[in-house]
């Protein structure tokens, strides 16, 4: 759409996501995600990632697991992400 | 046609709305009362993690954000496309508003109601559907009123109060700084400040009454859709038989037309008894469903 304009945070997480060492499956999804997701919700993590670069590698699988899982529409699946999303929380 | 879900236009979505009662009015079994549940049940879960560091919390609204990335994308045509599913441009669009909302309910609890809706009050003389307050997305330091400003929950640019004078420090907007500022972003973007235009048709007459205050950016987006506007007359007409875009017919009562100065075009049909049907268009009249799902 026209009013649509390409945002700086987008562009500077697909550049982190393009020089890490994710494979080419989890970069496409990455970038995929990027180019749908808010503008808010890319800087969250954008600074996320620019903290700490390990948070990376769990919010690629955190994303890998929950596009599976929303594709399945597996409830259980979905509560075993959340209970790793939360011990990973309560451990940093 | 899930008509609430997924073409209601913004202003007329319920604010605020809770997701668990909104739940009750979806069909069992269909992908956004899954995806409302999966939300639910992780914001269940993580609301007993303390947040106890700014990093901690950050990487829980991270995860969160996650979340609702991913319902976005499995939205998004090429996705449904390989599950056989159809949806259309305005479930993204949907989807943007609420996480909009979400941040407009912050606004309110840091500005105050009042003020906000004041706020809010400058925005509506704009008369455009869909522009909208949030958060602006370059913040700067000591300058408590600052917002972003959207549009169909597209960020278009950020609002900051003027300093007066260049010394002082700027605090609060002014109606006309406020407005101004929002004037200049729009011209930027290229957006027209009279984007809708609505056509009321009574049940004796043959023609649709028109608002004559349309612009002719409007009348030009209707002759694309097969409709003409007679200004003396104050009415519309189809410039054929075969008009099915504007719905020319004994049961249409109200056409609602949204962005006529954007690419994408919603039509809105209402008929006698109240029944509502959206249509989406790309600005060459063609409607975006079929070519691009």
């Amino acid at each position: 759409m026209a009013f649509i304009k390409k945002n700086d945070s987008g562009a500077e997480l697909k550049l982190i996501i393009v020089n890490s060492k994710l494979t080419e499956n989890q970069k496409d999804l990455w970038h995929k995600f990027i180019d749908t997701t808010i503008e808010s919700d890319t800087i969250t993590i954008l600074k996320t990632i620019q903290e700490d670069n390990e948070n990376l590698k769990f919010l690629t699988t955190n994303l890998e697991e929950k596009f599976k899982a929303i594709q399945s529409k597996n409830v259980d699946t979905w509560k075993g992400i959340v209970k790793k999303e939360k011990d990973y929380i309560e451990s940093k | 046609m899930n008509f609430e879900q997924n073409f209601l236009p913004k202003n007329e979505i319920k604010k605020n709305e809770d997701t668990t009662e909104s739940n009750e009015n979806l069909p069992e079994n269909s992908p956004e009362k899954f995806q409302n549940e999966m939300q639910s049940i992780e914001n269940d879960e993580l609301s007993s993690v303390e947040e106890k560091s700014e990093k901690k919390s950050r990487f829980k609204k991270a995860i969160c954000a996650i979340t609702a990335g991913i319902i976005l994308l499995n939205v998004t045509p090429a996705f449904a496309q390989e599950k056989g599913e159809q949806v259309d441009e305005t479930q993204k669009i949907e989807f943007k508003i609420q996480k909009l909302q979400e941040q407009q309910s912050e606004l309110e609890r840091f500005h105050g109601p009042e003020r906000f809706e004041k706020l809010e009050s400058y925005l509506d003389s704009f008369n455009i559907d869909g522009l909208e307050l949030g958060e602006a997305k370059h913040k700067r330091r000591s300058t408590p009123e600052q917002f972003g400003l959207y549009l169909n929950g597209e960020y278009l640019g950020d609002l900051f109060p003027s300093t007066e004078g260049g010394f002082s420090s700027p605090s609060a907007f002014t109606e006309s700084d406020f407005t101004e500022k929002i004037s200049k972003i729009l011209e930027k973007n290229g957006i027209s400040q009279s984007e809708e235009i609505t056509y009321t048709k009574s049940e004796s007459t043959e023609a649709l009454d028109v608002n004559i205050s349309t612009n002719e950016k409007a009348d030009e987006t209707l002759k694309k859709f097969g409709g003409y506007i007679d200004k003396e007359k104050n009415n519309m007409y189809p410039t054929s038989d075969k008009n099915i875009v504007f719905g020319y017919d004994d049961k249409t009562k109200e056409i609602k037309i949204s962005g006529v100065d954007t690419d994408t075009i919603m039509i809105i049909l209402t008929d006698f008894d109240g029944n509502k049907e959206a249509l989406v268009y790309d600005c060459n009249a063609k409607e975006i469903i079929d070519e691009s799902f």
